[in-house]
């Protein structure tokens, strides 16, 4: 695939020239930043009180859930070696062992997002901001492709658009989740 | 040194208390706010703030670790609900903490007080410390929140009132009827007090039973009810009391209200269209967050008077320097 090696090489190419993009990208490619930064989001939004927004918090949730489930399930039929396993790489990252394809982070970050921006536009879009530069620190330091990205991408969105439009099926789960937080009085 | 796993833990916690300080703020959560004076939001941004950023700047400027395998999704999402569960249960219990006031009672003034008891009940029995008898009387009834009637049982006292406490202990019906009559009996026998000029004053559910009280009880000349609840709706669960009182304050006043049970069977808004031909005031916070004002309006407005407080919610109305001056003047006047 010379257009997502191409895409790779442009974007990985910028690192190590400013110590300063650098710095920020190693801020966002690592586990915690982002996935950390968008749960305490969805607190947040939970203690607003309004239910569309604790509706976009536990929709988030599932969507997560889901979204990993099929990363999963990828992983057990295809195997794709990380960037700096067959090229020379700025890798700004630890060497991740497990597949390149799909993007686990690009998954949970638009899985969030698109929960989120259903229900919630305005809050939706700056976890949109956060999930993409995810996304892009994740090639920009070295351990992946731009089409695991695109893929996990894809894979976080139809999860939580899946959560979204399965309402009958899941509301039972979701408008009892609210109502015990309300008795709790926490809802 | 810390691990990676008990260091993240520490900064989930502590960023967690910093968004809940946030939002308490921001939606005026008494409740989850460790600021005592929640009028202005800055203080609880402020230090929401710099929770948040104080903890992600420590984890991300020292956590080495985090450039290494660290925990996997499942370790990692458990790490963060167990520490969000923490911080959740940390923060109720140091607002409600925070926000305990301890009575106002015979700080710097000099009220006669003592326990007494009456059939069906107990209270708290006030003076007044410079008149003699005989002595117009006022009898209490709280709210099941618990306190906030100190400030309006002194200045009453210091006013020239007897004041009697009547203490809400049993949450029964019909027998929580009788609290306020039997109070009422217990004044009018006794020495000193003018059998002639006994008034009432309720608070929250206080206020309900003062409504219920008045209508069929001709010895209550004048009665008052402080923010009463009027109907079930206002007994709705949710984080909505969190605004009016701490977390365990809620959890004991609607475990009181029996979910707003208590209120069907009170049927106060029916009492309310009776009142009469006693005086009868109603005062409701402009901000009070369980009551809707324009139903409060509808059942009450012809009741007698109405007042509203601005500023003021639900509990904090009964605490207003402004509402207990607001309450002696119209004893006195009415009495």
């Amino acid at each position: 695939m010379p257009l997502d090696l191409g895409l790779f090489r442009l974007i990985n190419g910028l690192a190590g020239r400013m110590g300063f993009l650098d710095a920020v990208m190693r801020l966002f490619v690592n586990e915690y930043f982002v996935p950390t930064t968008m749960s305490l989001i969805l607190i947040a939004l939970w203690f607003t009180g309004r239910e569309r927004n604790q509706r976009a918090a536990l929709q988030a949730a599932i969507s997560l859930g889901l979204a990993n489930l099929i990363v999963k399930l990828c992983n057990l039929v295809y195997f794709r070696p990380r960037p700096f396993a067959f090229h020379e790489v700025n890798l700004l990252f630890y060497r991740p062992s497990d597949s390149s394809m799909p993007s686990n982070p690009a998954a949970v970050g638009f899985s969030f997002a698109t929960a989120v921006w259903l229900h919630n536009r305005r809050v939706g879009a700056v976890m949109y901001v956060l999930a993409a530069l995810f996304a892009f620190a994740r090639i920009y330091c070295g351990v992946h492709y731009p089409s695991d990205v695109a893929v996990g991408t894809l894979i976080g969105i139809l999860s939580a658009y899946f959560v979204f439009k399965s309402g009958g099926f899941l509301e039972p789960l979701i408008a009892l989740a609210i109502r015990i937080g309300r008795r709790l009085h926490l809802a | 040194m810390l691990n990676i796993e008990a260091s993240y833990f520490i900064f989930a916690f502590v960023a967690v208390v910093g968004v809940l300080q946030v939002m308490a703020a921001r939606h005026k959560l008494r409740g989850l706010s460790f600021i005592r004076d929640m009028r202005k939001p800055l203080p609880g941004y402020l230090l929401g703030a710099v929770l948040i950023v104080g903890t992600f700047g420590w984890f991300f400027s020292t956590q080495k670790g985090i450039f290494i395998p660290g925990p996997a999704g499942a370790q990692f999402l458990f790490l963060f609900s167990t520490a969000s569960l923490c911080a959740l249960v940390a923060t109720l219990l140091l607002s409600t903490l925070i926000h305990h006031s301890p009575p106002l009672r015979g700080r710097g003034r000099s009220l006669r007080c003592q326990r007494v008891s009456f059939e069906g009940g107990q209270g708290e029995l006030y003076t007044p410390p410079h008149r003699s008898p005989p002595w117009p009387a006022v009898c209490i009834v709280p709210s099941p929140v618990g306190g906030g009637w100190e400030r309006i049982a002194a200045d009453l006292a210091e006013s020239g009132f007897v004041v009697l406490v009547a203490e809400l202990s049993v949450s029964r019906y019909p027998e929580i009827l009788t609290l306020l009559p039997e109070a009422v009996s217990y004044l009018s026998a006794r020495d000193g007090v003018d059998h002639e000029r006994i008034g009432a004053i309720g608070l929250d559910l206080g206020g309900d039973l003062t409504i219920c009280a008045v209508t069929s009880d001709k010895r209550i000349k004048a009665a008052i009810a402080l923010a009463p609840l009027i109907e079930e709706e206002s007994a709705r669960p949710g984080l909505r009391l969190l605004r009016e009182m701490s977390y365990l304050q809620a959890v004991r006043w609607f475990r009181f209200l029996d979910g707003g049970g208590l209120l069907a069977r009170l049927k106060s808004k029916q009492h309310a269209e009776k009142i009469g031909p006693q005086p009868f005031l109603a005062v409701y916070g402009e901000e009070d967050g369980l009551v809707s004002l324009a139903r409060a309006r509808q059942a009450l407005g012809a009741a007698g008077e109405l007042k509203f407080v601005g500023g003021e919610g639900h509990t904090s109305l009964f605490t207003s320097p402004t509402v207990a001056s607001m309450v002696v003047q119209w004893f006195k006047e009415k009495l």
